[in-house]
């Protein structure tokens, strides 16, 4: 009899959990899977959100409101959509180069702040017509495209800069980095097209890089993987591999950095006649020079988008890594010796024309 | 075979005629064995007489000397008491001779052809190893093994169970190799429990004490004398019940769940192989059915984009929440399992064709469920087949259904807290001494 | 006699800990140099531990209560082990509490807490009800089961490192021995407190212990370190789940599941189930032999685990589990250090006793 009576107890409760329980339980095609956010700035509110959902058939919806925040403006689009929204799948927000403006800050806590978004989404800045950009469609869509531009597996190429929501976040909180965020405007035939690269302090947009320089500074970050550099008409070598070594070093004035980038190259087109040897002079000559430039560029924008900083910080003791941007980054003393090594591996031997000669 | 006081047998044979007096198979015919006139009780059924007699003739009954009568193939004399142990011997299937001056014999017939011949196996597909089966006679399967395994050590008890009716029952073991704990407490329990009623396996692991509801099972059954000489130098006790072509290992422990005994006639990488995939597949079997609902409804996150949008394509259209959609095409899924299992062999292939293919073909285009479930629910069904004996497998199918219920509630989180209810349950479980979650039966490792 | 299982409960136990509360602790006890007052903590453990199980292997065949009981009488047995009894149970209800809500976060937002919880109480009601030993049988399950989520967790995001970040590594002015958090880090210890418990057969020895103090040791620093490496100092401070925060910056194309934090909730749930189980089932066998000699484990454990989860339910914000995690961290220091000192000296006590 007691153990009847515990069995119709744990009956009872066990029905009050199913009745009443599945809490989260939502079905996948009840919801829409936005993949990408666009905030921009609304015509009466602060944010207008733009809301990009693909859908298997290669068609992507577009949901829209506006807000004084992002997630009421989101709040604002579930009631109006006939499915719920599940920001999980968000992989890249695009900001309004009128948003940035004011300050990413706010937006980039929010991103972090809520735990439907995955931090490892991807930030970018739409450096043109907003809505163009973001209602821009090519037909027939593969259902991820936006994504894929900026999978390093898929469309990445060094000449695009990319930053995660994670990144931008730490930047945006450390002492010793800024952040460089692409800049993208629709493309004619592809969904974007990349305009170069925004340098950030700490969460204003203080200057740009173009696609050669936004190049040179993957380079130096390191994050290289094949890539073309183009030096004089019908020269271009194609880049294999690159090693970098900084040298660090610490005087009263402040720090100053020795950068030696040696890459390995291949030729990809040259004239005839024109040695290895003058090619790699001339890639030399040529990425010292634009090395040159754009770190000064950098430099007059007082951002550490390339990170000096953290480079330094074995050597800072924390009081000085406080300090690191107001004090330190505008002393720094920057050098950069490219060194370049062209090994053949292509198919046309470099000295096949000499033998030719002497034959004759 | 004994003299008693004719009175005596006087009343033994009314005795007899009284108790089964309806009983048509019953009889009592004179007989002269070597120019003796006796009456002989037995059951036409069970003793083939003539045949029995005419051994008997040959040797001749020595009213002396017994040993001569015990070192004759296929007889025994005995010393019965009491009527009840008459009984007893009778519905054995023995001979009851009853002669004058109140001489009775208890003779070991030539028995009536009532058992199969050693054939091969039905419910097992053995790969490479002896094809002999067991069969129900309880002698025959002793035999089979004593064969199959030559040692001193190899310790066969019978004993007899049962009140109403008797069942004679085998223990088999190893000495030295098994537990003595094991054996002791396999003992005790037989001992204690002698007069419960042995009828089916459910009786047995009653007798031997083990918990009404399990969720696997407590012992391993095999059809294969091979497959039982390996459990009895893995160290488990074998019980081996008369008319049951079966014979049960105690206790079972958790890798019986993916390793048959039959592993050890293949290379060993072979082996290992064959257990990690086993393995797997009951890893798979529990929590696919689950993990469906968690990624469909709980946790979509857990999906990459690319397929989240294709597994919304497919449930497009579907009436109800992934969790009944997921229930029906389970029960569906089991219909057809249950409905395979009985039928004839030449049958059971069209069930497989119109359940499998037409049913869930149409069901999917009817966008009654989406065809990815259809795809969860049948690797799951494999998986689940590919466990060692159906009688695991029956367990992980029944426990799958808890896990999908409490992941629809919980998520992964669901999944995860029924997992580890599994591994709780699983460590607490101790049967015959042994924790279910040793490596051995042998050692004293305790672990899954 | 096969000691394994021990060693792995006794591992669990402490990853439990590295997986919950103690990486923050540590991240925001100093503010550079962060192995230190890890390297400190474990040093501090190696030592307890040595004492503990010095005394306990002079005894074999008896538990720590034994022991307290002989030497200080019942009552003072019952005075010595009660700031214990407190200390575990607010233990177990701040790693309760603190997990449902990581489990609400992330993985179910929507369900209340009252129900996961309910979940994770039944569970541990369950493993603690069936005893200590089923729990160290269990661990293997349990290792099987999780180690390779816990590994993945951990390690998913080595590609995401800037080793720069370890910088600055000397802290010389040892300054987390002033923060509270330093001392909340403590609550890793209570991992070794089992052994004091279990059949002696199954009691390891102390070179054993020290070793897996090691590897442990390592664990605890990867776990600091992950999302020191990868966010910078400035501002793992500000994550309230830095470990998990560091799986969300893993994408890889061969990882068949995209929400990378999931797997870090489900490994460090499932350590806690299994810590919060063995606690409780150590509180049980305290309660019942000191306190409660009459009652029946089952009730008693079925009295505590209501508690556990009223508790649980009754704890509003983050905020007060750092306020309790701050009062517990002293009865912790109490338990984790003083009690091993007192059960050693007891057992100096008696020996001369025994002696004279």
């Amino acid at each position: 009899m007691k153990s009847f009576r515990v069995k119709i107890i744990a009956v009872i409760m066990g029905m009050m959990v199913l009745l009443e329980g599945c809490w989260d339980m939502k079905d996948i095609n009840k919801a829409y899977l936005p993949v990408v956010m666009g905030i921009g700035k609304g015509s009466k509110e602060k944010y207008k959100i733009i809301l990009e959902i693909p859908d298997a058939a290669g068609k992507i919806q577009f949901l829209e409101k506006e807000a004084k925040s992002i997630s009421k403006a989101i709040d604002l689009i579930r009631t109006d959509s006939e499915k719920s929204i599940n920001l999980v799948h968000l992989r890249l927000m695009l900001f309004d180069r009128k948003v940035v403006d004011d300050g990413i800050r706010d937006i980039i806590d929010y991103a972090v702040r809520a735990n439907d978004i995955s931090i490892k989404g991807m930030i970018a800045i739409v450096d043109a017509d907003f809505d163009k950009t973001l209602y821009h469609v090519i037909s027939p869509t593969p259902e991820i495209s936006t994504y894929d531009f900026f999978s390093k597996e898929a469309g990445w190429t060094p000449n695009q800069s990319l930053v995660t929501i994670w990144e931008a976040y730490r930047s945006q909180n450390s002492y010793s980095e800024d952040m460089a965020v692409p800049l993208l405007q629709n493309g004619e035939r592809t969904i974007y097209a990349f305009k170069g690269t925004a340098v950030m302090r700490e969460d204003r947009m203080v200057g740009k890089l173009n696609r050669e320089e936004t190049f040179l500074y993957n380079l130096f970050k390191g994050n290289y993987s094949g890539g073309t550099i183009e030096i004089a008409e019908n020269t271009s070598v194609l880049i294999k591999q690159s090693k970098i070594k900084h040298h660090r070093h610490w005087s009263d004035k402040g720090p100053s950095l020795a950068t030696d980038i040696t890459l390995d190259v291949v030729i990809a087109e040259s004239p005839s006649g024109k040695s290895n040897v003058q090619i790699e002079k001339e890639v030399r000559d040529q990425l010292n020079r634009n090395f040159e430039m754009t770190l000064k560029k950098i430099k007059g924008y007082r951002s550490d988008v390339l990170g000096i900083g953290v480079m330094y910080r074995p050597q800072l003791t924390e009081e000085q890594i406080k300090n690191w941007k107001s004090k330190w980054f505008p002393k720094l003393e920057q050098k950069i010796n490219v060194r370049v090594n062209v090994i053949n591996e292509i198919l046309i031997k470099d000295e096949a024309h000499l033998d030719q000669t002497f034959i004759r | 075979m004994q003299h008693f006081d004719p009175e005596i047998v006087q009343s033994l044979e009314s005795g007899l005629q009284e108790r089964f007096h309806q009983r048509s198979d019953f009889l009592c015919k004179h007989v002269v064995i070597a120019g003796e006139k006796f009456k002989a009780y037995y059951f036409r059924t069970l003793v083939n007489l003539p045949k029995t007699l005419s051994i008997l003739n040959q040797i001749g009954i020595d009213r002396k000397n017994d040993l001569k009568w015990n070192s004759i193939h296929s007889m025994e004399v005995d010393a019965p008491v009491s009527l009840n142990e008459l009984y007893n011997h009778l519905l054995r299937g023995k001979l009851i001779l009853l002669g004058q001056e109140g001489f009775v014999a208890v003779i070991e017939p030539e028995h009536a052809e009532l058992s199969r011949p050693v054939m091969s196996p039905n419910s097992e597909n053995p790969l490479q190893s002896a094809f002999d089966a067991f069969t129900e006679d309880l002698d025959t399967n002793i035999g089979l093994i004593r064969k199959k395994m030559i040692s001193d050590q190899l310790v066969i008890e019978t004993r007899s169970v049962g009140s109403q009716s008797i069942k004679k029952i085998a223990l088999v073991y190893l000495k030295g190799t098994t537990l003595p704990e094991v054996i002791e407490s396999v003992e005790k329990k037989l001992e204690e429990n002698a007069h419960h009623e042995l009828t089916t396996v459910r009786d047995l692991t009653q007798i031997l004490g083990h918990p009404k509801f399990t969720l696997i099972p407590t012992y391993i059954s095999s059809e294969l004398p091979e497959e039982t000489v390996q459990n009895l130098l893995n160290g488990k006790v074998v019980i081996l019940m008369d008319q049951f072509s079966f014979a049960f290992a105690f206790p079972a422990i958790v890798s019986d769940l993916w390793s048959t005994t039959l592993d050890v006639q293949y290379p060993l990488l072979f082996q290992q192989f064959l257990r990690t995939i086993r393995g797997a597949s009951l890893l798979l079997s529990v929590t696919l059915p689950g993990l469906y609902v968690v990624l469909n409804s709980v946790n979509p996150e857990l999906l990459r984009i690319q397929l989240a949008i294709t597994v919304a394509k497919s449930r497009e259209g579907v009436p109800y929440p992934s969790l009944i959609e997921a229930l029906l095409v389970l029960l569906l899924l089991e219909l057809i399992v249950e409905a395979t299992i009985r039928l004839p062999k030449n049958i059971g292939p069209t069930i497989t064709m119109i359940g499998g293919i037409l049913l869930g073909q149409a069901i999917v285009q009817a966008k009654l469920v989406s065809n990815l479930l259809i795809i969860i629910l049948v690797a799951s069904a494999i998986s689940n087949f590919a466990l060692t004996s159906y009688m695991n497998a029956v367990g992980v199918r029944l426990y799958k259904y808890v896990v999908l219920v409490v992941s629809s509630i919980f998520g992964i989180w669901g999944l995860e807290a029924a997992l580890v209810w599994v591994i709780l349950y699983f460590a607490s479980l101790t049967t015959c001494t042994v924790p279910y979650l040793s490596w051995s039966v042998k050692g004293k490792t305790a672990d899954e | 006699m096969n000691k394994f299982p021990t060693i792995i409960l006794f591992f669990l136990l402490h990853l439990a800990s590295i997986f919950a509360i103690f990486p923050e602790r540590m991240m925001v006890s100093a503010s550079k140099g962060h192995w230190m007052p890890v390297a400190i903590i474990f040093l501090v453990e190696l030592l307890v531990v040595r004492l503990y199980l010095k005394a306990l292997s002079k005894f074999p065949g008896k538990t720590i209560l034994d022991l307290c009981s002989d030497a200080a009488g019942k009552w003072g047995a019952r005075l010595i082990v009660l700031p214990l009894l407190v200390f575990l149970f607010l233990e177990v209800v701040l790693l309760t509490y603190y997990l449902s809500v990581e489990i609400r976060t992330v993985l179910l937002p929507k369900t209340p807490t009252y129900a996961t919880s309910a979940i994770f109480v039944a569970l541990c009601f369950y493993g603690a009800w069936k005893g200590l030993s089923v729990m160290i049988r269990a661990s293997m399950g349990w290792f099987i089961l999780f180690m390779p989520f816990i590994l993945f967790s951990m390690l998913i995001s080595i590609g995401n490192f800037n080793v720069r970040y370890i910088f600055p590594v000397w802290d010389s002015q040892f300054s987390f021995l002033w923060r509270p958090d330093f001392y909340v880090g403590t609550v890793i210890f209570a991992g070794f407190l089992f052994l004091g418990m279990t059949p002696s057969h199954l009691r390891i020895r102390f070179g054993t212990a020290a070793a897996l103090v090691g590897v442990i040791f390592l664990f605890a620093l990867t776990a600091v370190y992950v999302p020191l490496l990868i966010f910078g100092q400035e501002t793992a401070i500000h994550f309230q789940y830095p470990m998990l925060m560091a799986s969300d910056t893993v994408d890889l194309e061969w990882v068949v599941f995209d929400w990378l934090p999931s797997f870090y909730v489900v490994s460090s749930s499932g350590l806690g189930l299994i810590k919060v189980a063995v606690l409780l089932s150590m509180l049980m066998t305290m309660l019942k032999q000191l306190y409660l000699p009459k009652a029946k484990n089952r009730w008693i454990l079925a009295v505590v685990c209501l508690f556990l989860y009223a508790a649980c339910q009754w704890i509003p914000n983050a905020k007060a589990l750092d306020k309790f995690l701050y009062i517990n961290s002293c009865l912790c220091l109490y338990s984790t250090i003083g009690f091993p000192i007192i059960v050693y000296l007891s057992t100096k006590w008696r020996r001369k006793e025994v002696r004279a």
